[in-house]
């Protein structure tokens, strides 16, 4: 029993971490923007497919292809911001956010029309062989989740505290209107932000896909309950969406472990309703006082 | 507390924390009824807080809050304002999309029933409520001048017609008390006359008011008595000359005497 | 617009509505125009929703799914009649609204967006999964049409002036509605939340309110729905459906009645138009409504009516001096 258990929580860790990257590219945008970025879904799929393109068809090696396909994720990002929000005419959110699903829409016709609607295997970035662990069975690629997570997270940290543009976004996202005074260019902050939302997706596409199967719509699960995961640890906080992220996938894994894995996709977003419901401010997020 | 007259509406050693920071620190005063109190105080001193506990918007962490003699404390806003608590807003808190008439009229929600099956299959009633509440908001608007705008949208008024439209939507549903937060912010002196005038008329048909302001003339002018706070402590309270040559009050305001009303 | 003016319009409408299959007669047409009567259904629900009450919900389509199913599953599994399983749908879908929306509502902005959207995903798992119940992936069949004695209402025909007469229906109420003190009510609600609870509005039950009935409407749409086809799957009741049916309200322009009716009658049948484009066509879809909302955010019913306001107020502006 203690060895399933552990073997859940393994696997939900990994899951997990994919979903605080996910949810961290949400994060990100909703700190800079106000909105809901829904073209995150795609920035998934995205990073897995332009993978496999420069892997399994090209022949890059694989740790070259990596950052390359997470650098070319990372433009999309920048563009869709260029090409689609910088040009609107109204900057109300719900605008915004429904021209983000506009735009996944298309991203997701373009992937289907140039990868196709069907399945395609991306191998892991190490063996296939699982490895044991205290009882229970880890995939290597596991492995690579975690520490590839960290680091992103970890760098993250440095660049939003240690660098110019990182701290400028920080200044533009806790006050918008002083940081332009500063002559902050919001314009260029909020590019910045969609361009580390589309990596950091890539990032988080090419370590799952090996996992669950590559297909053009991939991202759309992946992509809510990272989501779900940001609102669990509370939204618009780094740290809530990386406990977010990952308590989501342990709760996950538990629940389809434990109660039923017929309903899996469905238990993360029974927590979300629950969190939405009960606190939604999230774990980390203070109770929202009622402000006048 | 001293006072004559029966005292419409009682605060009673109300505190309200904001995270660690005190707001209100067991203020308590009165308004009598048929008199317009002003509540004044530097920035910051609570003021606004005090009107939000008063209309509902925030739960006092100690005290009362008694309206004719019952308590409202932790009621909903839209039930304080059934009771018969009319408010207007600093930063003005109209419907920019409605019609200036449109905005009066949702004023007398609490005093109206046509419900949704009611209202959308028509039923005959609803037609003598509309009439009522047409002529009711057309009366408000022609109080405050503004009759002839009715139609306007209220997103398109100039500052001051929206201040007033702000007053005549609080007062449509004849308020047992009108709280005002900051009414005559941003109006020049003949429009703070109107403003004034208004109130006046108001108190004739006895309305009590409680008035947040910082227009002194305002407050010396029309005001029957003065309640002063500081840092949300109650620093003095009553008649305005009184409290216009109140040394703790001078030192509040930095130390200079409150202009000549 | 006056009352008056929209109910005659109202007249019009429900005139040529009456008069188009005399002229189309073609089924597939009229199945189109099916679908819209019923995504205008919804609608003239969600318009109310978003557009007064000013809440989004991106999870309509589970109500719309959960009356067809219920009206589906009623009548199939355990044999009850149609108007009765429909009226059961209705109070169960409103029942269900309610539990959802009173704590939904409190929440603000996205957290509502993401509540209703995470709402439908679970919804239209429970309908793939439950297989016992629902027919699972490949659905569920052989509903009966609504019936009033021995008239059944078994062709598109049919089911064209039936769909239609509760969508118009549905409109004159919204009318009917939204020239009141509810609808004042509401629109108060929408510019400022704030100032309507002190007026006197209690805005959480108002939202409610407004979240059941569209809610209803939807899933009456979706039992009319469903005793039209006969089957059902829940691949027509997934978020993409919910997103669709927003899109509709926010391309016809939010809060205006007739610009919604529009949005549905020219997206409803935009992707059969484009299938034309094959593989292009979700491309296609997407940008036009990115394209829509980045240059005409208020939407095309926004657009007209905006210039009728210029003009009223220009007039009125010329009458002072």
């Amino acid at each position: 029993m203690a060895d399933q258990l552990l073997q859940f929580v393994l696997s939900g860790l990994t899951t997990g971490s994919i979903y605080a990257l996910v949810a961290l590219g949400f994060c990100i945008i909703h700190n800079a923007t106000g909105i809901v970025n829904f073209t995150q879904v795609d920035f998934i799929t995205l990073g897995g497919m332009v993978m496999y393109t420069l892997f399994r068809q090209v022949g890059v090696q694989q740790w070259i292809a990596f950052p390359l396909a997470v650098a070319a994720v990372g433009v999309v990002g920048a563009m869709v911001q260029r090409l689609a929000i910088r040009p609107a005419r109204s900057k109300e959110v719900i605008h915004l956010i429904f021209i983000t699903i506009g735009i996944s829409i298309v991203l997701r016709g373009g992937i289907k029309q140039i990868w196709g609607k069907a399945s395609m295997a991306l191998p892991p970035l190490s063996g296939e062989e699982p490895l044991r662990f205290l009882g229970a069975t880890v995939l290597p690629q596991s492995i690579w989740i975690f520490l590839i997570s960290l680091a992103v997270v970890v760098a993250l940290h440095l660049f939003f505290t240690r660098t110019t543009t990182g701290k400028a976004m920080r200044a533009t996202a806790s006050n918008p209107r002083a940081a332009s005074l500063m002559g902050i260019d919001s314009n260029k902050m909020v590019m910045v932000s969609f361009l580390l939302s589309g990596a950091i997706g890539a990032v988080a596409g090419i370590l799952i896909v090996p996992i669950t199967t590559l297909a053009y719509d991939v991202g759309i699960m992946i992509g809510l309950k990272g989501f779900a995961g940001a609102i669990l640890g509370g939204y618009g906080s780094f740290f809530g969406a990386i406990v977010g992220g990952l308590c989501l996938g342990v709760l996950e894994s538990l629940g389809a472990g434990i109660v039923s894995s017929d309903y899996k996709d469905a238990i993360a977003f029974v927590i979300l309703i629950m969190v939405l419901f009960f606190k939604p401010s999230g774990i980390l997020g203070k109770g929202e006082s009622t402000r006048v | 507390m001293e006072g004559k007259g029966d005292l419409i509406l009682v605060v009673d050693n109300v505190t309200v924390f904001f995270g660690g920071l005190a707001a209100l620190s067991g203020v308590t005063f009165g308004a009598v009824r048929g008199e317009i109190t002003a509540l004044i105080g530097p920035n910051g001193s609570g003021k606004t807080t005090a009107l939000n506990v008063i209309s509902g918007l925030r739960k006092p962490n100690r005290g009362e809050v008694l309206l004719e003699g019952q308590r409202i404390t932790g009621m909903s806003p839209h039930e304080i304002c059934a009771r018969g608590v009319g408010r207007t807003f600093q930063n003005l808190q109209l419907f920019q999309q409605m019609s200036v008439l449109e905005n009066v009229k949702v004023g007398l929600h609490s005093r109206t029933r046509t419900g949704f099956l009611r209202a959308m299959a028509r039923w005959p009633d609803m037609k003598r409520e509309e009439k009522w509440v047409h002529e009711k908001a057309m009366a408000a608007l022609k109080a405050v001048g503004l009759a002839e705008k009715a139609h306007w949208i209220a997103g398109s008024l100039p500052y001051g017609d929206r201040k007033r439209l702000e007053i005549a939507r609080a007062i449509v549903f004849d308020p047992v008390i009108l709280l005002l937060d900051e009414p005559a912010a941003g109006l020049n002196i003949a429009e703070t006359q109107k403003l004034g005038e208004i109130f006046l008329s108001l108190r004739e048909k006895g309305t009590s008011m409680l008035l947040v302001e910082h227009d002194m003339n305002l407050v010396m002018g029309i005001s029957d008595r003065v309640v002063v706070l500081h840092y949300g402590s109650k620093i003095a309270e009553g008649r305005p000359q009184e409290v216009r040559r109140d040394p703790k009050v001078m030192e509040a305001y930095l130390g200079g005497e409150l202009p000549h009303a | 617009m006056a009352r008056r003016i929209q109910l005659m319009i109202l007249g019009l409408v429900a005139l040529l509505v009456a008069a188009i299959p005399l002229m189309v007669t073609n089924p597939y047409y009229l199945n189109v125009l099916n679908i819209v009567g019923l995504n205008s259904l919804i609608v003239v629900g969600l318009n109310l929703l978003i557009g007064y009450a000013g809440q989004i919900s991106l999870g309509h389509a589970a109500f719309y799914g959960l009356g067809a199913y219920t009206s589906g599953i009623l009548t199939v599994t355990y044999g009850w009649s149609p108007w009765l399983a429909l009226g059961a749908s209705l109070l169960f879908s409103g029942i269900v609204a309610y539990i959802v929306g009173r704590p939904t509502l409190k929440l603000k902005g996205h957290y509502l967006v993401m509540a209703t959207l995470g709402f439908n995903v679970v919804l239209n798992i429970v309908m793939v999964r439950w297989e016992e119940m629902t027919g699972g992936p490949s659905g569920l069949a052989g509903i009966p049409p609504l019936r009033i004695f021995s008239f059944s209402f078994d062709t598109d025909l049919k089911n064209y002036y039936l769909i239609w007469f509760f969508a118009l229906a549905a409109v004159g109420a919204s009318i009917n509605l939204v020239d009141s003190r509810v609808g004042r009510a509401l629109k108060a609600i929408h510019g400022s939340e704030l100032a309507a609870n002190t007026l006197g509005v209690n805005t959480s039950l108002y939202k409610a309110v407004v979240f059941v009935i569209s809610a209803v409407t939807a899933s009456l749409a979706g039992s009319l729905y469903a005793h039209y086809l006969g089957f059902i799957s829940p691949r027509t009741f997934d978020i993409f459906f919910s997103i669709e049916l927003v899109t509709m309200v926010i391309v016809g322009g939010m809060g205006n009645l007739w610009g919604n009716i529009f949005g549905a009658a020219f997206l409803t049948p935009l992707p059969q138009v484009l299938h034309f484009l094959e593989e292009y066509k979700d491309i296609v879809y997407g940008a036009i409504l990115a394209l829509m909302l980045m240059f005409v955010p208020e939407g095309i019913g926004g657009v007209i009516s905006k210039a009728y306001t210029r003009r009223k107020m220009r007039n009125l502006l010329s009458e002072e001096t």
